[in-house]
């Protein structure tokens, strides 16, 4: 949210800017400038003369810090990917593990062994992380056409058509691109949050996420079970309690029974 | 005698041009102004303008645009506007109206001695078509060295940890649930005996607690079957940090 809010925010600059210096700023204005392309007198970054006087030799002296400012962007949207991806993880794993109450199905593991299932994937299905990585790749390439590291070479034409007399470099930026960008972000949000708030957590057990305390809880089986991880496992009631009148749950690879409401296990 | 004699370099300048025009694309106003008024021209190089007005020389006016600040600066399609400046001056209305597009020309500056008077504003020309020097397409790749350096060695790195990864994983990793799962079935955990429902939120209550009082019962509450919304596999900290970003 914030680096939608700052991309429209700088969009909104951007495009006064152009205004003020009399570059046509109505839909079909900003669809001719394209995006990728360099406006003149548009441009962020730190915009110099390249080229040093007495030898004629470029030197690129803002090479560095241009092409950094250029793809600063990008390595937010790196970052936000992580983001995404952590998010997406979490929920499936939810899912998962909330797919073992009275249905008795093998473990997914590294190293499988018995009936184990391997991982294939590691937490994220295709039909999510094929979608992710792909708006990604947009949001990288739109970003990459919104703000760029330009190099201008002039080239003389003058009388005997010479050589290039003068090279600058710079950042450009292209209101387009920004549009673009901006639209499929906002996607990507919408996506995410429309993903993690209309899908559904089975219930019965509980919501152990991540914790190692609450999937430890989950893994206190029969006795007589000991070779359950390599067999197919459920989780429900698997028998008493250790206090007066309540029951047992955990995983078992024997018969597991529902849960009634308001009962107490432990 | 031209009146450009009077500046040493622009003066024969004009005349080659002039002597070249016959191999310069010919372009009708609207190509013109949207080729010339496009911020950064690259397929072009010099242009004149041809009026079909009567005029008394054959060069009313030049405009030097080589170099410096005045690269790319499409501000002298607007002249006709007057000022020269980019306030005012919209491409598109221009090209609406390219049918009635016109530059200013100096009809007078070869003074009675022959020696050339400054510049005066003067009157417009209308123009007619355009002669434009098509220029050669250049292209060429730029290699930075030292960044390409930190490419390749950044891919290396990486690749070395795939490795790693893929062929390193001698112990068993816990990387999925299931991994968890079968861990905690193998060595179970004393300290969760009698949790049969701890959940995630009882945890982070309790570890966030100053106290740290064991959760008595926590964990051991009655149960309720309820189907949860996704959100709920994400802890409210972690929502605001995504969120944010």
């Amino acid at each position: 949210m914030l680096a939608l809010a700052v991309s429209v925010s700088l969009l909104g600059a951007g495009l006064d800017s152009l205004k003020s210096s009399g570059i046509d700023t109505s839909a079909s204005g900003l669809l001719r400038l394209g995006v990728g392309k360099l406006i003149f007198e548009q441009t962020l970054g730190y915009w110099a003369d390249s080229t040093d006087s007495s030898s004629g030799q470029q030197i690129y002296s803002s090479l560095g810090a241009n092409i950094l400012i250029a793809n600063l962007p990008q390595l937010i949207v790196s970052a936000l990917y992580l983001l995404y991806n952590d998010l997406l993880t979490r929920l499936r794993l939810s899912v998962e593990w909330a797919s073992f109450y009275l249905t008795a199905h093998p473990l997914r593991v590294s190293v499988p062994q018995g009936q184990q299932r391997s991982t294939g994937f590691l937490q994220l299905p295709l039909w999510l992380n094929v979608p992710l990585l792909a708006m990604m790749a947009c949001l990288h390439w739109a970003i990459s056409q919104s703000i760029f590291y330009a190099l201008v070479l002039s080239v003389n034409y003058s009388v005997d058509g010479g050589p290039t007399d003068f090279t600058v470099d710079g950042v450009g930026w292209s209101p387009l691109g920004l549009i673009i960008s901006i639209a499929i972000g906002a996607a990507l949000v919408l996506l995410l949050w429309l993903v993690c708030f209309l899908s559904k957590i089975p219930g019965g057990m509980p919501v152990a996420r991540s914790c190692s305390a609450a999937i430890s809880a989950a893994c206190h089986g029969p006795e007589w079970d000991e070779e359950a991880p390599q067999k197919l496992l459920a989780w429900g009631v698997v028998g008493r309690g250790v206090a007066e009148g309540t029951q047992h749950t955990a995983f078992s690879s024997g018969d597991v029974q529902p849960l009634s409401e308001g009962g107490i296990y432990t | 005698m031209s009146c450009f004699d009077y500046v040493p370099v622009e003066g024969p300048f004009v005349q080659q041009l002039q002597d070249n025009a016959t191999t310069y694309a010919r372009l009708d106003p609207e190509t013109c102004l949207k080729a010339y008024g496009s911020g950064y021209v690259s397929t072009y190089a010099n242009v004149l303008l041809v009026t079909n007005n009567t005029v008394s020389r054959n060069v009313l006016n030049w405009r030097p645009a080589n170099g410096g600040t005045d690269l790319g600066s499409d501000t002298w399609v607007c002249d006709g506007l007057g000022g020269g400046s980019r306030a005012g001056c919209y491409l598109n209305a221009l090209v609406a109206n390219a049918a009635d597009w016109t530059s200013p020309g100096y009809s007078v500056i070869l003074a009675a001695n022959e020696s050339c008077l400054p510049y005066k504003a003067d009157q417009m020309y209308h123009i007619d078509h355009c002669l434009a020097q098509a220029t050669p397409e250049f292209c060429s790749v730029f290699v930075s060295v030292p960044l390409l350096a930190v490419v390749v060695a950044c891919n290396v790195i990486k690749l070395v940890c795939l490795l790693i990864a893929l062929l390193g994983l001698r112990l068993n990793p816990l990387i999925t649930v299931g991994d968890a799962v079968q861990s905690f079935l193998s060595r179970p955990d004393t300290t969760t005996v009698g949790f049969g429902l701890l959940d995630a939120v009882t945890i982070d209550r309790w570890t966030k607690s100053r106290t740290r009082q064991a959760p008595v019962l926590a964990g051991q509450g009655p149960w309720r079957p309820q189907t949860r919304r996704g959100s709920a596999a994400i802890s409210r900290r972690r929502w605001l940090w995504c969120s944010i970003g």
